[in-house]
C-alpha cells in the first residue's frame, strides 16, 4: 500500500493549504498521474490537476513529488520506492486550485524573449539548406515541452520574479544555436544582464528536473560564452 | 461580451495555422481549453507528408493515388487534390517559420517511408515532428497580434437564422461564462479518440466541437470511420510507432507464434494497419492473447540492444516508463488503440461548414483539422496525411474566414443563448444525482470498444446504441461533488463526457446503417465493400434526442474505384 | 491564489532539498562567502586598529595566540579554500568544462580543499600550537 499525501487548496474555501492522505492498495504499473486520476474518480472528485497527453509530450502534468519536480505521467509510483509520497504543486508560482498553478509568470518570461525564429531576408523558394551538424546544434533545446519543471525548481525564481529562468534562457539558446535565425546580437543583448544569464547560480537543479533530459544549465553556460565571445570580438 | 472579427476554437496545429492567416488582416482570438502548446498535435511522431522528392523522385500524382487508395475511395477527390498539391508549398513555408526538420546529407528536409505511401515522403523531425510543428506555429503566432484565451472552455456555438453569431466559453480560472461575438468562427477542436477505452489520444481529445454542433442542429459526417492502430502500449494505448515493425519487430501471441503468418503470410507484420488490428483482435477473441488476456506482444529482443537504442530510443523509454518493460530484454505488451477519426464537422473545400447533404454553407462558420471532415481521408487515413490536413486546411479555412469577416457585419449575439448556456452549467454544478461522469465514461468506453470497435456486427451495434442511450439517460442523474467555480476540473469532465456520449451514439448509428466493409469500418456480417450502395458519405443530425441520417455523394475527379489490395 | 514565493519560502523549500550536490555546493558557497566577508571586515578593523595605536596591536596579537582563536582561524582557512575551489569549479563550468561531471567535481574539489588544509595545518602548527 502506498499513501499519497496530496497538497489541497480550494481557493473558495481555504485560507491555507491542507494535506490529505489517500491510500492506494495496489500501485503495480501505476504512474503518479494514474494514481491522481484514481484518487479523483474513486476518492475525491474535487481534486484538481492538469494533464492531457499522458506520454510526456504536452508538458501539462509537472508537479512536485517528494520535493522534486517531475512529470506525473512518466513517473512510475513503484520506481519511487517509497510507501509515502508527497505530491505538491510546482513551487514558485501562485496556486489556483490544488495542484494547478498559475503559469502566467512562466509564459510571460517566455514571451518576453521573442521566442520565434526571426529571419528577415528573403527565403529561397524551397527549404533553406541546413547541414546535419547545424541542425544538431539546437536539437536538444528544441525538444523542450515547456513543462516548467526546470524554472520552478530554481530557487532564484522563487525570490526574484524578474529572472528569466532556465526555460526561457534555454529557448533563447535554441534560436541562437539555429543557423537560420538572424537576430543573434539582439538575443544575446537581451540575456546579458542581471536578469539574464548572469543571474544563474549554476546549481544544476533545473537540468536535473528536466523530464526531457535537456541540459538547461549547459544552455545557459553556452549563452554566457556566446555573450563574452561577442563582447571580446567587438573590442578588437 | 467579447468581440473579435474571427474567433478560433482550438489552439492545435489547425487552429494556429488558421490564426496566422486571419490575424494578418483582422482582429483574431484563439480560445483553447488547454494551453495551445499542450494540444495533442504535439504527440505526433512520424512525420508530415509532401511529395518533395528529397530522398527519391516522387510526384503529386503518386501521393494522390496512394491517398485515394488508402481512403478506400471514400474521400472527395477535389479536396484531396488540393491537399496534395498544396503540400510542398506548405512544408517549405513551415521550414521558413523555423520547424526543426531533420536533414538529408545535402541539408534538405529529410523524408522517410511510411505505411501506405509508395515513396518516402514523410518529412520528419526525429520522432517529435508534431511537437516541433506545434511549437513553431505557436511561436510564430506570438509575432502577430491576436488574443489568446488560454484555458477557456468553449461551450456552444450560437446560430441566428442559420448564420453564426459567435460562441460561448467558460473561463476556467474564474468560472465565468462569456459570449464571444464574431463575424467568423473556426472550429479546430481536434480528434476524439476518448470515446474508446484504449486510445492513443490525449485526455483533451473529447470531441467538444462535435457536441456543440449536434446541439446547434448541425450535421456530422462519416462518424463511423475510426482508425485503430495495431500497436498501442497495453492498457495505456500510447503509440508504438510503425517503425518498430519496420525495423523488424515481431508480433507474438500466447504460444509465442508470429500469428500474422495466418493472416498475411506475405507481408507479415508489415501488412496494412487495419489488417493487423483485425488479426490481433481475432487472436484475442480466440483466446490466444498473452495468458488468455486481451493483449499480445511485440518482440524487439532479436534486434539487439544497439539497434533498439539507436533506431527506437523513444519506444524504449516509453515502454520502460509506462509498462515497466525493457524492450531489450523482454517483449512489450501491446493492443490495438483507437487512433484517428476520419469523420467530423462537414466542410466545403474552403473549410466552410455545411448544413446538409446539398452542401449548403453556414454563413460565418468554418472548421479544419482532425475535427473536420472535408473529406480528404475517406474511410481510412494514411499516416502523415493528417498533420498535412491540419496545416493545409487550417490555412484554407483561415483565408476563407478572414475574407468572410472583411465583407460582413457582426450579427447580434442572442442574449437568451448565453442565458441558456449559463443555466445549463449552473444546473450541472448544482446537480446532486448519483451518477459520476468518470464512471459513465468508463462504461461508454467499454461499450464502444467491445461493440463498435475493430469488428462490428449488427447485433453488437444495436446493443451498443442501447447502452449509449442508457448512459445518456443516466447522465440526467449526474451529481457534482465539487461546487466551486475556480478551475473546477470535475465540471469540465462532466461536460466533456456529455459531448462524448452524444457523438458516440452518432458513431454507432452510422456504423449500424452502413452495411458494408470499407477502410476502417469492418462489418463481419457485410465483409465486402459495396460501391453500388455505399460509395457515399454519412450525414447525421441530432433531432429531439434522436439521430437522423442522410447521405451525400462522393466527389470523384480522376480515380475510379478499384479493388484495394496491398 | 496562494502565493509560493519570497525569502521565507526559499529557506523552507531549500531546507528540504539541500542534499542535492548542486544545491549543497550553492549553500556552501553562499555561507563561506558570507563568512569570508565578515572575516575580512574584522581583519580590516584589526589592521586599522594596529596602525592607529601600537598598544592595542600588542593585545590583539596576544589574542591571536589564543588556541580558540587559532581554531577559528583554521576554520576560516577552510572556508576560503572551499569557496575558492568551488569558485574555480564554477569558472570551469563557464568555460564549458565538466558540466556533465558537476557532482564528482564538487566532491573532488572538497577533497583537495581538505588536503591543502592539512598541509597548511602542518606548516602553521609549530607557530600557533606547538610554539
Ligand atoms: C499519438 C499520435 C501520433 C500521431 N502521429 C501522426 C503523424 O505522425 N503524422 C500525422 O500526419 N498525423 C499524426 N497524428 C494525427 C495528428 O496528430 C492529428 O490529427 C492532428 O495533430 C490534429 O490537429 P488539430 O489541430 O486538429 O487538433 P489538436 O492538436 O488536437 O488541437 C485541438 C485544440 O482544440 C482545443 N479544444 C478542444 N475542445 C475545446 C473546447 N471545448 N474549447 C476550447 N478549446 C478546445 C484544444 O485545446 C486544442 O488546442 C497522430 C495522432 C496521435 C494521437
Ligand atoms: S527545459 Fe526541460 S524542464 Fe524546462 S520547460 Fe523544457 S522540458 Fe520542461
Ligand atoms: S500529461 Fe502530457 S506531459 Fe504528462
Amino acid at each position: 500500500m502506498v499513501t499519497f499525501r496530496v497538497f489541497r487548496f480550494s481557493p473558495e474555501k481555504d485560507k491555507k493549504p491542507r494535506y490529505v492522505d489517500y491510500n492506494i492498495e495496489d500501485t503495480c504499473g501505476l504512474t503518479v498521474l494514474d494514481a491522481l486520476k484514481l484518487i479523483k474518480t474513486d476518492m475525491d472528485p474535487s481534486l484538481s490537476f492538469r494533464h492531457s497527453c499522458r506520454s510526456a509530450i504536452c508538458g501539462s502534468c509537472a508537479v512536485s513529488v517528494n520535493g522534486k519536480n517531475m512529470l506525473a505521467c512518466n513517473t512510475q509510483v513503484d520506481a519511487l520506492g517509497k510507501s509515502r509520497i508527497v505530491i505538491e504543486p510546482l513551487p514558485g508560482y501562485p496556486v489556483i486550485n490544488d495542484l494547478v498553478v498559475d503559469f502566467a509568470p512562466f509564459f510571460g518570461q517566455y514571451r518576453s524573449i521573442r521566442p520565434y525564429l526571426v529571419s528577415e531576408s528573403q527565403p529561397p523558394e524551397k527549404e533553406r539548406i541546413q547541414s546535419v551538424e547545424a541542425r544538431k546544434r539546437y536539437d536538444a533545446p528544441a525538444q523542450c515541452i515547456m513543462c516548467a519543471a526546470c524554472t520552478t525548481s530554481c530557487p532564484i525564481v522563487w525570490t526574484d520574479d524578474k529572472y528569466l529562468g532556465p526555460a526561457a534562457l534555454t529557448k533563447v539558446w535554441r534560436f541562437v544555436a539555429d543557423s537560420r535565425d538572424e537576430i543573434t546580437d539582439e538575443r544575446l543583448a537581451m540575456v546579458n544582464n542581471e536578469y539574464g544569464v548572469w543571474r544563474c547560480h549554476t546549481m544544476f537543479r533545473c537540468a536535473e528536473a528536466c523530464p526531457k533530459e535537456i541540459d538547461t544549465t549547459e544552455a545557459i553556460e553556452n549563452l554566457r560564452r556566446e555573450v563574452l565571445k561577442r563582447a571580446f570580438s567587438r573590442r578588437r | 461580451m467579447r468581440k473579435h472579427d474571427v474567433v478560433i476554437v482550438g489552439g492545435g496545429l489547425a487552429g494556429l495555422r488558421a490564426a496566422i492567416e486571419t490575424s494578418r488582416e483582422v482582429d483574431t482570438a484563439i480560445i483553447s481549453k488547454i494551453h495551445p502548446l499542450r494540444s495533442h498535435t504535439g504527440a505526433a511522431q512520424g512525420g508530415i507528408a509532401a511529395a518533395l522528392g528529397n530522398e527519391t523522385p516522387d510526384s503529386m500524382e503518386e501521393h494522390a493515388f496512394d491517398t485515394v487508395k488508402g481512403a478506400d475511395y471514400l474521400c472527395d477527390q477535389d479536396a484531396m487534390e488540393i491537399l496534395i498539391n498544396e503540400a510542398p508549398k506548405n512544408i517549405y513555408e513551415l521550414e521558413h517559420m523555423g520547424v526543426a526538420f531533420s536533414r538529408t546529407p545535402e541539408g534538405k528536409i529529410a523524408q522517410r517511408a511510411f505505411g501506405g505511401h509508395s515513396k518516402p515522403r514523410a518529412c520528419y523531425a526525429a520522432d517529435w515532428t508534431g511537437h516541433t510543428l506545434l511549437h513553431t506555429l505557436y511561436e510564430q503566432s506570438l509575432r502577430q497580434k491576436m488574443t489568446f484565451y488560454d484555458e477557456w472552455f468553449a461551450l456552444s456555438v450560437a446560430l441566428v437564422n442559420g448564420t453564426c453569431a459567435g460562441v460561448t466559453a467558460l473561463d476556467m480560472k474564474t468560472g465565468r461564462i462569456e459570449a464571444f461575438s464574431a463575424k467568423s468562427v473556426i472550429f479546430t477542436t481536434g480528434g476524439y479518440g476518448r470515446a474508446f477505452k484504449i486510445t492513443s489520444n490525449a485526455a483533451a481529445n473529447t470531441g467538444d466541437g462535435l457536441g456543440m454542433f449536434l446541439h446547434a442542429g448541425l450535421p456530422l459526417e462519416d462518424m463511423e470511420f475510426v482508425q485503430f492502430h495495431p500497436t498501442g502500449l497495453y492498457q495505456h494505448g500510447i503509440l508504438v510507432t510503425e517503425g518498430a515493425r519496420g525495423e523488424g519487430g515481431y508480433l507474438l501471441n500466447d504460444k509465442g507464434e508470429r500469428f500474422m503468418e495466418n493472416y498475411a503470410p506475405e507481408k507479415m507484420e508489415l501488412a496494412p494497419r487495419d489488417v493487423i488490428s483485425r488479426a490481433m483482435q481475432t487472436e484475442v477473441n480466440e483466446g490466444r492473447g498473452i495468458g488468455g488476456s486481451d493483449f499480445l506482444h511485440i518482440d524487439l529482443r532479436h534486434l539487439g540492444k544497439e539497434k533498439i537504442l539507436e533506431k527506437l530510443p523513444q519506444i524504449h523509454t516509453l515502454a520502460l516508463d509506462f509498462v515497466g518493460v525493457d524492450a531489450i530484454t523482454d517483449p512489450v505488451p501491446i493492443q490495438p488503440t483507437a487512433h484517428y477519426s476520419m469523420g467530423g464537422l462537414p466542410t466545403t473545400i474552403d473549410g466552410n461548414v455545411i448544413s446538409d447533404a446539398k452542401n449548403t454553407p453556414v454563413d460565418g462558420l468554418f472548421a479544419a483539422g482532425e475535427c473536420a471532415c472535408v473529406s480528404v481521408h475517406g474511410a481510412n487515413r494514411l499516416g502523415t496525411n493528417s498533420l498535412l490536413d491540419a496545416v493545409v486546411y487550417g490555412k484554407q479555412a483561415g483565408i476563407a474566414a478572414r475574407d468572410h469577416a472583411k465583407g460582413t457585419q457582426f450579427v447580434n449575439f442572442p442574449d437568451e443563448h448565453l442565458r441558456e448556456v449559463e443555466s445549463d452549467v449552473a444546473s450541472l454544478l448544482a446537480a446532486d444525482g448519483k451518477e459520476s461522469a468518470p464512471k459513465l465514461l468508463t462504461n461508454l468506453q467499454n461499450a464502444m470498444t467491445q461493440l463498435c470497435g475493430i469488428y462490428r456486427v449488427k447485433e453488437d451495434l444495436e446493443l451498443c446504441i442501447e447502452r449509449v442511450k442508457d448512459l445518456l439517460e443516466r447522465f440526467q442523474n449526474i451529481g457534482a461533488a465539487d461546487k466551486g467555480r475556480i478551475f473546477n476540473t470535475e465540471l469540465i469532465d462532466t461536460i466533456q463526457t456529455r459531448n462524448i456520449l452524444e457523438f458516440s451514439e452518432v458513431m454507432a448509428v452510422g456504423a449500424l446503417a452502413r452495411e458494408e466493409s470499407r477502410g476502417a469500418h469492418y462489418r463481419t456480417d457485410f465483409p465486402k465493400r459495396d460501391d453500388k450502395d455505399w460509395l457515399k458519405h454519412t450525414m447525421a443530425w441530432m433531432e429531439d434526442g434522436k439521430i437522423r441520417l442522410d447521405y451525400k455523394p462522393v466527389t470523384i475527379t480522376k480515380w475510379e474505384p478499384q479493388e484495394r489490395k496491398y | 491564489m496562494l502565493k509560493q514565493s519570497g525569502f521565507g519560502y526559499y529557506v523552507r523549500k531549500i531546507a528540504r532539498t539541500w542534499k542535492e550536490t548542486g544545491t549543497l555546493a550553492h549553500i556552501v558557497h553562499r555561507v563561506t562567502g558570507i563568512l569570508l566577508v565578515v572575516y575580512l571586515m574584522v581583519h580590516i578593523y584589526v589592521v586599522t586598529q594596529a596602525s592607529l595605536n601600537g598598544e592595542g596591536y600588542e593585545s590583539i596579537l596576544k589574542t591571536f595566540r589564543d588556541p580558540l582563536f587559532a581554531a577559528g582561524e583554521l576554520i576560516m582557512i577552510m572556508g576560503g579554500l572551499v569557496h575558492g575551489l568551488n569558485g574555480i569549479r564554477l569558472t570551469l563550468f563557464d568555460m564549458g568544462i565538466g558540466l556533465k561531471h558537476q557532482k564528482a567535481m564538487f566532491w573532488a574539489f572538497m577533497v583537495i580543499a581538505v588536503a591543502i588544509w592539512f598541509v597548511g595545518l602542518a606548516i602553521v602548527w609549530p607557530v600557533i600550537g606547538g610554539g
